[in-house]
């Protein structure tokens, strides 16, 4: 089987797989088993192939499957590079997120897992589409598909209020992104040779791009408003907040770790792979950069202020989400930016930001899953009812520190690897006349403080301190049950090897990079990132390291000074006292005096109360007139039909059963016609 | 072949006639025994038309000496016809199935005791007025067919005999007959000056009598389908029982009028593009009438006939398109009858079966309905999906090549964001709407909604089938039209 069909079958049996847990789904403790039977076979199939495409770099394109006549679209399934990569995102993080899926949906007794399995199969389905689809019209295709799929995950608890508005507000908002998408696709097909592929696309656009400069902007920023959209990007990332925590927690991370992520593999697609390096680049390279900067800012900072629903775990982990988001958007500008001036710079830019793409998919992922755990034991998403959970359940701890420290970018993490390549791309890379990336890249990297102490919140509300169960429930010692603990694990470790061997994922990363730039822009993998031993050195320059990151011998000194520590302890000999908390000599229960998250960021939480601009669903009222106009049988034919009554009755009057009236009657009319006829006949 | 024509032509006639004088559950089995027939020899004449050239035959009268050179009876198929004849025996078919069991007792909207054998005679000749409609080759014999159909729709507005039904089936009446009245003057310009009645003979008027004539037909069209100014008797009719609304809206009566103008379209009349102009920007003017009168409607068959007249609207837009020379957007408009049809029917057979279960259409009384009945609001959203043109379900086809055809025309910049800013405004009301009816805590009448027979269940998850499914039998139609 070659790759591209193992790709498609593994699409069609998660197809299959759909419709077997629709059948099965009232069996409630096998139905979990069987989807996350069919999404490992998928992932078995995809993972391999896209693995050997990426390393390969071969670019793969399936025969025309499908043809629609009237309007030349074609089903064609084409594999990248770049396309391998996502798909080796979707292949594990589907995988993960069902197996976590099987035991964490017993939580929900009260609803039917029909509409949870099948959508989720679906959705997983419908983003391999999307990678994979070479033509603007099945790709919308698919893409609407992945959002009906996730809309029908994000109301999964269909009698609640919440889910049932956010849910609403996601489907609506990004359908109409859609609808950009949708339109710059005719356009497309109506300027160019009538032909809906991604290569006669390529082809139009270069050739609008010397031609029409001002369908060519209208163009690039449908696309931007249609990708950026599900991307959460500023300002259109409204929806985020309330969408993703309304779903499970699988499907969160599934989302975050999906979803959100293919908004970036479209702007990749359209912006460095199909727009030739021109003008066009800089201008869109410096928006997205400013966007995505907007982003970072706000998305984070609004993680701090009380207002995120009460300290809501999921919620908090979504405005992160923006934030990361913005995080890529920054890098991603700054490498369409430079792509017409500094290949060079562009492809490093470029390459930062699919890594931190990459790791980001990783502790997101894990971060909701850590969420969906704690949930999942106690029953509450607020961080106020709990403390200490780290007692009960250590593992989960452990790998929500992983996953918030890789977050917040602590080294040796993943997440340090990745920012420290953003921010030396946009601060040691050349300049445009005003030294904006610098600025960016400094807010950037004080942003990524807020990120450190918003996670220190989450970590020190809900795992460190002294435990405390949410009220009126009692919790016993135990973590969650094994299923969930593995993609947690997997997960928190994937986030300690990309941190500590950060060339591995950057060879990925490169090959992806090279397939989406035109061939006479592609480097050697050792021309950007060096040749240091796991490490990374930024040639910046092109020839002189700019900066070396060597995490392996960092992490050897940081074992070496936790060592040294340990034994300057043990040196002094103190002994350890276990003692309660003085509260100044009274006798308070310990709750009331705990550090709960709501104490965290006082001052913060002041200046930055709602930072995000939140829109509602405006309430308004129908304007009485419009009604009125609108009504054409109140002010037109009802006047009509009592007008013509009013005559037919007048004249009915004339009927009034005497016979000599009708014989004046008569008399009158034969005068009538004898005075025509004289009159004519003269 | 012409054995068949006849079968599909005759065949509902028959059904009529033995399905209203016999009794209680047998004019049922008479109804789906001739409606299966009927379209079983259209589904084997339509595959013919897939393969071959379209057919046609006429017939004089010898027996009318002052008619007896011209051909005023006949039977014509192309591919526009098929279209069309598709449309109404298959959602004939299904609304007739479902009809049986939705006049019963035990509807808790409305028990029905008596009048099935009136309901089937009706129902039957109303199919059969509409193939008669989609199989003439003339005017003429379009005229007579045309207000067949506007007498059984008066007749099943007001089946129920209460003093609304019997008021909103008179009003659907006159305006439609109002209609037929300018068609009859056009039948009698084309008959003075051409001496023909067929549709090629509107061509070979001079042109501002072409234009006349054309405008008159137009005005036939707009109170057949609903459109400004002609079109308050479409919400009105909504007291008809659902099964007659779905028909009435997926395949029959409203889809005449746009038919009648596609039909002229690939007459060779020439239009001038003036004539398109007016026709977009009355059709422009209905759609955001109706789309603007969305936010008012508490009764879902009223919000789902509003939905129809945008819709209809689309097909005007794309049939005027197609006057100013775009072929996509009139093979869009085309293929919007069938893809609109089975959308909107199963919309409105599922609003049938919420009233059947639950006893009301309101959508303020509504609320949860999804923990009685899953099936309506699986079936619901579909029927959204479909409608609205989310890919790729049926709707999302043709409106695509209506924005295509829109491009191709000049200034379709503007039109084509209208269309797609209506699209996402109707998109988001339906789903809103379908939201509060199926999800949240169920209402006092949700939690009493009873099951839906089997056979009323079976028909919705067939129309789900076809909202997936229409375009595949469409697009091959239409492709070939006014190349």
């Amino acid at each position: 089987m070659s790759s591209e069909q193992a790709i498609l079958s593994a699409a069609v049996v998660l197809v299959i797989g759909a419709g077997v847990c629709t059948i099965m789904a009232w069996r409630r403790q096998i139905v979990g088993w069987l989807a996350f039977f069919f999404v490992a076979l998928a992932s078995a199939l995809t993972f391999p192939s896209a693995l050997y495409v990426l390393i390969s770099g071969y670019d793969i394109k399936s025969s025309t499957l499908l043809t629609v006549p009237v309007l030349n679209a074609q089903l064609i399934f084409r594999i990248d590079a770049l396309s391998a990569l996502f798909l080796l995102i979707i292949a594990v993080i589907s995988l993960l997120t069902t197996l976590y899926s099987v035991s964490y949906m017993t939580r929900h007794q009260k609803y039917h897992l029909a509409t949870y399995y099948p959508p989720l199969l679906l959705f997983f389905a419908s983003i391999i589409g999307v990678i994979c689809a070479a033509d603007w019209f099945f790709f919308i295709i698919f893409w609407e598909l992945m959002s009906v799929c996730s809309y029908a995950l994000v109301v999964f608890e269909k009698d609640n209020p919440v889910s049932i508005r956010a849910g609403f507000k996601y489907i609506l908002i990004t359908h109409a992104a859609t609808a950009a998408m949708f339109i710059a696709a005719i356009l497309m097909w109506q300027f160019g040779t009538h032909s809906f592929t991604f290569e006669s696309s390529k082809a139009t656009l270069a050739q609008l791009a010397q031609a029409q400069p001002a369908l060519t902007h209208i163009l690039l920023a449908l696309w931007l408003i249609g990708f950026g959209t599900k991307a959460g990007m500023l300002p259109f990332g409204n929806w985020l907040p309330d969408a993703y925590p309304a779903a499970p927690s699988a499907a969160s991370a599934a989302f975050g770790g999906s979803m959100t992520k293919v908004g970036i593999y479209g702007l990749l697609r359209v912006f460095c792979w199909m727009l030739p390096p021109s003008g066009y680049s800089e201008t869109w390279g410096m928006v997205i950069a400013l966007l995505g900067a907007g982003s970072v800012f706000v998305g984070t900072l609004s993680t701090l202020p009380e207002h995120v629903a009460h300290d809501d775990t999921k919620r908090f982990l979504s405005f992160h989400v923006i934030g990361q988001i913005g995080y890529m958007l920054l890098g991603l500008g700054i490498g369409i930016y430079f792509l017409n001036i500094n290949p060079l710079v562009a492809t490093l830019a470029l390459m930062a930001t699919v890594f931190h793409l990459v790791n980001n998919v990783c502790y997101k992922s894990l971060l909701y899953l850590n969420a969906g755990s704690i949930l999942y034991r106690t029953n509450t998403r607020d961080l106020n009812q709990v403390s200490g959970l780290g007692a009960i359940m250590p593992l989960t701890a452990l790998t929500a520190a992983v996953g918030a420290l890789a977050i917040a970018g602590m080294p040796p993490l993943n997440g340090f690897a990745s920012k420290w390549m953003l921010y030396s791309v946009s601060i040691l890379s050349p300049q445009p006349m005003f030294p904006v990336f610098v600025i960016l890249g400094v807010m950037a990297m004080f942003i990524s403080l807020v990120t450190l102490a918003s996670f220190l919140k989450f970590i020190g509300a809900a795992f460190l301190g002294t435990f405390a169960a949410p009220k009126n429930n009692t919790l016993d010692r135990g973590d969650v049950p094994l299923t969930m603990q593995i993609p947690q694990v997997v997960l928190a470790g994937l986030c300690v090897l990309f941190g500590l061997v950060p060339a591995l994922p950057l060879f990925g990363v490169h090959k992806a990079i090279s397939a989406a730039l035109p061939a006479n822009m592609q480097h050697n993998l050792a021309d950007l990132i060096g040749n240091a031993p796991g490490g990374v050195s930024l040639m910046l320059t092109g020839n002189q390291p700019t900066g070396i990151w060597l995490p392996l011998i960092v992490f050897a000194a940081l074992l070496i000074c936790i060592g040294l520590s340990k034994w300057i302890y043990g040196l002094g000999g103190a002994a350890r006292r276990t003692v309660s908390g003085w509260n100044c000599g009274v006798d308070i229960p310990s709750e009331l005096v705990r550090y709960q998250a709501r104490s965290f960021y006082g001052p913060f939480k002041k200046a930055f109360s709602r930072l995000y601009p939140m829109v509602g669903v405006p309430k308004m009222g129908y304007p009485n007139g419009l009604a009125r106009l609108f009504d054409i049988d109140s002010w037109l034919y009802g006047p009509l039909v009592r007008f013509g009554r009013g005559i037919s009755e007048r004249l009915s009057h004339t009927h009034v059963g005497i016979p000599q009236m009708y014989l004046i009657w008569q008399v009158a009319g034969a005068a009538l016609v004898l005075t025509a006829l004289f009159l004519m006949l003269k | 072949m012409l054995a068949l024509l006849v079968i599909t032509l005759l065949a509902p006639f028959v059904g009529a006639l033995f399905a209203g004088l016999t009794r209680g559950r047998m004019s049922h089995f008479v109804a789906i025994l001739t409606s299966g027939i009927t379209l079983f020899a259209a589904a084997e004449t339509v595959l013919a038309i897939y393969s071959r050239a379209p057919v046609r035959y006429d017939f004089l009268a010898p027996a009318l000496p002052w008619l007896s050179k011209v051909p005023i009876f006949g039977l014509a198929l192309d591919s526009l016809g098929s279209v069309m004849l598709i449309g109404i025996t298959l959602i004939g078919f299904l609304v007739v199935i479902y009809s049986g069991d939705y006049l019963s007792a035990r509807n808790a909207e409305h028990p029905y005791h008596k009048g099935n054998p009136r309901y089937f005679f009706w129902l039957l000749l109303f199919i059969g007025s509409m193939v008669g409609v989609a199989l003439s080759p003339n005017l003429l014999q379009m005229f007579v067919f045309w207000e067949l159909t506007t007498l059984c729709s008066w007749a099943l507005i007001s089946h129920t005999q209460e003093e609304k039904a019997l008021r909103s089936g008179f009003k659907a009446l006159i305006m439609t007959h109002l209609g037929g009245l300018a068609f009859i003057v056009v039948l009698m310009l084309t008959y003075a000056f051409t001496g023909s009645f067929d549709f090629s003979s509107l061509g070979q008027l001079a042109a501002p009598l072409k234009a006349a004539a054309f405008i008159l037909l137009l005005a036939a069209a707009w109170a057949k389908s609903a459109q400004i100014p002609f079109h308050t008797w479409l919400p009105d009719a909504m007291e008809a029982p659902s099964p007659i609304s779905a028909y009435l809206h997926g395949a029959a009566m409203v889809k005449a009028g746009v038919y009648l103008i596609a039909r002229l379209l690939i007459s060779g009349l020439n239009l001038p593009a003036g004539l398109g102009l007016l026709m977009a920007v009355m059709a422009l003017l209905t759609m955001f009438m109706a789309v603007l009168a969305y936010f008012r409607q508490d009764d879902l068959k009223r919000l789902l006939a509003y939905s129809t007249i945008v819709h209809l609207s689309y097909i005007f837009v794309g049939l005027s398109l197609g006057v100013i020379g775009s072929t996509a957007g009139y093979q869009g408009a085309v293929l919007h009858i069938l893809c609109h049809g089975a959308a909107k029917a199963t919309l409105f057979l599922c609003a049938g079966s919420i009233a059947y279960s639950a006893g009301t259409r309101r959508i303020s009384d509504l609320r949860g309905l999804a923990s009685k009945r899953p099936l309506e609001g699986v079936v619901y959203l579909i029927g959204v999906l479909a409608v609205t043109g989310v890919p790729p379900f049926a709707g999302f086809w043709s409106k695509f090549l209506i924005f295509v055809g829109a491009l191709e025309s000049p200034g379709g910049w503007a039109l084509l964001v209208l269309l797609v800013a209506e699209s996402v405004i109707s998109f988001g009301w339906l789903l809103w709407i379908g939201q509060k009816i199926f999800l949240g805590k169920p209402s006092e009448a949700a939690s009493a909604a009873g099951n839906p027979p089997p056979a009323m269940t079976a028909v919705l998850v067939v129309g789900m089938v076809l909202c997936l499914a229409m375009p595949i039998i469409g697009i091959p139609l239409v492709q070939g039209l006014l190349r």
